[in-house]
């Protein structure tokens, strides 16, 4: 009985689970109207540095300024998520959130505080933690930008983001 | 005066001498007696307060052992309802997923179970009464609405039977027209399934 209860206590009664994330995040997400979730990648671990598989998606409208992709980003790593893979205690729920914001035709720099300002109010909630991964535009001198402006001005632009989300478990919960 | 100091005084005065020095000497012992009894009584009371402390911490520890068998056997009574301790029981499985499958209108749902298989369990931990066995799960499905998808999820780690910890999920927004009625958004997740199995004693 002793060990039933033990392995209980210890891997399932506190298992963590994506709804209560997803509501919270949720709540966050509701104040900010110009962002649009396309991609949501969740995974409960016990490694802080676990990286949630997800394969980039395409926006509707391809902002008229653009980074180029460095390189295809690594997926998940079969030692992790293969069938045999040991089974966590869901110390940590990482996540790794994209989205398109939605700012006035060749505002980059809007788009850039917009998430930023998403990434701090998520990380204002009890236990979460919010980095941009990949920011509306990358402007670092490492990678290559292209921009392409046509007879049309559409008036609004949606750039994509990737936000890591990290939320650590509380040792009373 | 003089007289005191003579033979004929000495000789009268000895045995008051003697009484006093015998005075003394009593009381000396009175006083290191008591000072003995006294320190032992301060050992005794001491010793007593120690194992009295002891008694506590040990009723203590006994209550605490008692409440928590008590909560143990509450959990174990738990766990043995939702199925833990039994086979693996498919079928029911499979019913299950149909079921939350039309209560949270889903419109495609594939799933996959793999075979049972001991889990590993983090940092090589292991049980000496039980082995734990666990099935991989891996469900896709697509649905109208994103809540539709968490919905069925939560339902199926929160059911009575079993347990299922979903430890990753994706959920993807698909490229449907918004005012459509197809789905909008696609799930890939990964729960175990785990039951425990009691060790044979050799």
């Amino acid at each position: 009985m002793r060990d039933a209860v033990s392995f209980y206590n210890s891997a399932i009664r506190g298992f963590p689970a994506i709804t209560d994330f997803a509501v919270s995040l949720s709540k966050v997400l509701l104040a900010h109207p110009g962002v649009r979730l396309t991609q949501l990648s969740w995974q409960a671990t016990d490694d802080p540095k676990a990286t949630p598989a997800m394969l980039p998606m395409q926006t509707r409208v391809s902002p008229p300024v653009r980074a180029l992709p460095k390189a295809a980003p690594a997926a998940g790593s079969q030692s992790e998520s293969g069938p045999n893979a040991p089974f966590s205690a869901g110390k940590y729920e990482i996540a790794h959130v994209e989205a398109t914001v939605r700012s006035p035709q060749n505002d980059f720099r809007g788009a850039l505080e917009q998430v930023e300002r998403l990434a701090a109010d998520i990380s204002r909630v009890d236990g979460f933690r919010a980095e941009v991964l990949e920011s509306p535009l990358d402007v670092s001198s490492s990678t290559a930008l292209q921009g392409r402006f046509g007879e049309k001005d559409p008036g609004q632009m949606e750039t994509r983001f990737v936000l890591r989300i990290v939320r650590e478990r509380r040792k009373d919960a | 005066m003089k007289q005191l100091f003579t033979q004929e005084g000495r000789r009268l005065l000895l045995p008051s001498w003697l009484l006093l020095a015998l005075s003394i000497l009593a009381g000396a012992g009175i006083v290191a007696g008591s000072h003995w009894y006294l320190e032992k009584e301060k050992r005794d009371s001491a010793g007593s307060a120690r194992r009295v402390q002891e008694a506590r911490a040990r009723l203590d520890g006994a209550r605490r052992e008692r409440d928590s068998l008590h909560e143990s056997a509450d959990v174990f009574r738990t766990l043995v309802e939702r199925g833990l301790l039994q086979n693996e029981r498919r079928l029911d499985l499979v019913e299950l997923v149909n079921q939350l499958r039309a209560r949270h209108q889903l419109y495609a749902l594939e799933y996959e179970i793999s075979p049972q298989r001991t889990l590993e369990l983090a940092g090589g931990r292991v049980f000496n009464s039980v082995d734990v066995l666990a099935s991989r799960v891996r469900l896709r499905a697509r649905a109208l609405h994103e809540g539709d998808l968490l919905a069925f999820v939560s339902a199926l780690s929160q059911t009575p039977q079993g347990f299922y910890p979903v430890d990753r999920c994706l959920l993807r927004r698909t490229d449907s027209p918004l005012d459509s009625l197809q789905p909008h958004v696609d799930a890939d997740c990964t729960l175990e399934w785990i039951t425990l199995r009691e060790k044979r004693r050799g």
